[in-house]
């Protein structure tokens, strides 16, 4: 056996583990032999005699009774909790032994669900910020949509089958815009009672410039469904301030004598003089002949003007 | 079945879990001890060890069948591994801080620091033995956690390498190269000790053969 070797056995030796005993004489005879690694395995005997030096110190070392005392009485709380769960309700509640330390805990969720609170309700208040924001000044102005076309709508039907016409209620309107888009035909925009309707419009809401138009003849009433944007709910009371009362659809092309089907067009908000309102045959308050009135026209694909009706 | 201390640590595990107490009680006071002491060698400080105990049999406390998987090891060795998790856990939280004194006679609850003497007969020795012990304790103490469990574990708490592997979770192997390097570590470190006390290192230098 060569030092290397003994050394790979040393602390096994100092230790006095059973080892092979062809092994342990090779070892032994190896320490004879060699003055070093006799010194170096006295030395792991010392430190082997002062560890258990250390560890008979100890031997008596034990924990308080009073760790059996709280265990004792946590493992009867727990029993009592498990016999009757369900009375109580309470199958986690905190054992008594780790009373003060549930409680921390319970003080640190609160503390941290509070905080989760402040910060939702943070982010909520700035995504409202943000969305009224972005429906103030995203969504185009009347203005903005003549100039940029606004929003063209087509709908091609085969002709011929009309419909009877009827303003769609508020929540047809909204929710079922395609079975609405299935029901529409195609025809040409004829002149009709000018008959109001109320344009109901909520709060901070763009103003109904964008229409879904679906148009329709009947007997000379001219109908625009609308959708995304206004909804016509003619039993809604309308509110002095966010309501706007339109007329119905007053066709511009009566004299024309042949109009090609409606298939597409625009809806522009524009001003126009109220002296327009005689020239329509609607009657007029000449104290305010001056002033001008709002009317939605509409545009066909031609670039003709279609239709007219007046807002107020 | 009633619990005796005849009863194997398992069984004792299988009639608590049940809810009996006289069970706890058995198995506690069989185990308490030796989680107590490997607690208190390996962070030095009785109110560490306290809390480590309490913590390790409160997990029987909770009563849950499957938190002993008998198949991977002794309860004994799934004791120790909690102990040393504990142990692991708190040393990593105070590795933080600075000690204010060298050595810790009294802790912050003002509870001594376990006494390191036994002998009262003659005081020269009484004194030697204790400077030794007290030497070794901080030597171990000063050891790099990974190398101190195995130290602990197999010569004060006299397990094999096998036993020791299993309350580790780790390889055979791996305790006895842990072990070696532990003692050289702790052979160095006395002998440092030796030479700052009497100035000249004679014991514990450690040896190199050539032969």
């Amino acid at each position: 056996m060569n030092c290397q070797q003994f050394t790979s056995f040393i602390v096994e030796m100092a230790r006095g583990q059973m080892m092979d005993a062809a092994s342990r004489d090779a070892a032994m005879r190896h320490a004879e032999s060699c003055q070093a690694c006799a010194a170096r395995l006295a030395q792991e005997q010392s430190l082997t005699n002062a560890l258990r030096a250390v560890a008979h110190d100890m031997k008596d070392a034990s924990a308080p009774a009073r760790v059996e005392a709280k265990l004792l009485a946590a493992f009867q709380s727990s029993l009592a909790q498990t016999d009757a769960p369900a009375a109580t309700g309470a199958t986690h509640a905190p054992l008594p032994l780790n009373a003060a330390r549930a409680k921390a805990a319970a003080r640190r969720r609160l503390a941290f669900a509070a905080i989760a609170a402040v910060a939702a309700s943070l982010v909520l208040v700035v995504l409202a910020s943000l969305y009224v924001r972005f429906t103030r000044t995203g969504s185009p102005s009347s203005q903005e949509i003549a100039s940029s076309g606004g929003q063209t709508v087509s709908e091609a039907t085969p002709p011929g089958k009309e419909s009877a016409i009827a303003a769609p209620s508020p929540l047809a309107s909204s929710t079922e815009p395609e079975r609405q888009t299935k029901s529409a035909t195609t025809g040409t925009i004829q002149v009709g009672a000018a008959k109001l309707s109320t344009v109901k419009q909520p709060r901070n809401q763009r103003p109904p410039t964008m229409i879904k138009a679906q148009h329709v003849i009947d007997g000379g009433n001219a109908i625009i469904e609308a959708s995304e944007g206004e909804t016509v709910a003619a039993n809604a009371p309308a509110r002095p301030v966010e309501a706007e009362s339109v007329t119905e659809f007053i066709s511009l092309m009566a004299d024309a004598p042949a109009t090609s089907p409606l298939e597409s067009g625009q809806l522009v908000r524009v001003q126009v003089p109220r002296a327009a309102l005689a020239s329509l045959g609607l009657p007029l308050n000449a104290e305010r002949g001056n002033e001008p009135v709002k009317a939605d026209v509409l545009l066909g694909g031609d670039g003709l003007a279609r239709a007219i009706r007046f807002v107020r | 079945m009633k619990a005796s201390p005849e009863h194997s640590d398992e069984e004792l595990l299988r009639l608590i879990v049940a809810g009996d107490a006289d069970a706890f009680t058995t198995l506690y006071r069989r185990r308490q001890a030796c989680i107590y002491r490997f607690a208190l060698q390996m962070c030095g400080s009785e109110g560490i060890a306290e809390d480590v105990t309490q913590e390790v049999f409160l997990t029987l406390v909770r009563r849950e069948p499957q938190i002993f998987d008998a198949t991977r090891g002794t309860l004994a060795a799934y004791l120790y591994g909690i102990a040393r998790n504990q142990v692991l856990r708190r040393l990593e939280k105070e590795r933080h801080f600075v000690s204010l004194v060298e050595d810790t006679a009294e802790d912050g609850n003002g509870t001594t620091e376990h006494p390191a003497t036994t002998t009262r007969h003659d005081p020269l020795a009484e004194l030697t033995r204790h400077e030794l012990i007290e030497s070794v304790q901080q030597a171990v103490l000063a050891l790099p956690a990974h190398y101190r469990e195995v130290v602990v574990l197999c010569e004060l708490h006299e397990m094999s390498y096998a036993e020791a592997a299993g309350a580790l979770g780790c390889a055979v192997g791996t305790v006895r190269s842990r072990l070696h390097r532990a003692r050289a570590l702790l052979v160095e470190r006395l002998r440092e000790v030796r030479q700052r006390e009497a100035g000249v290192a004679e014991d514990f230098d450690p040896l190199r053969c050539f032969a």
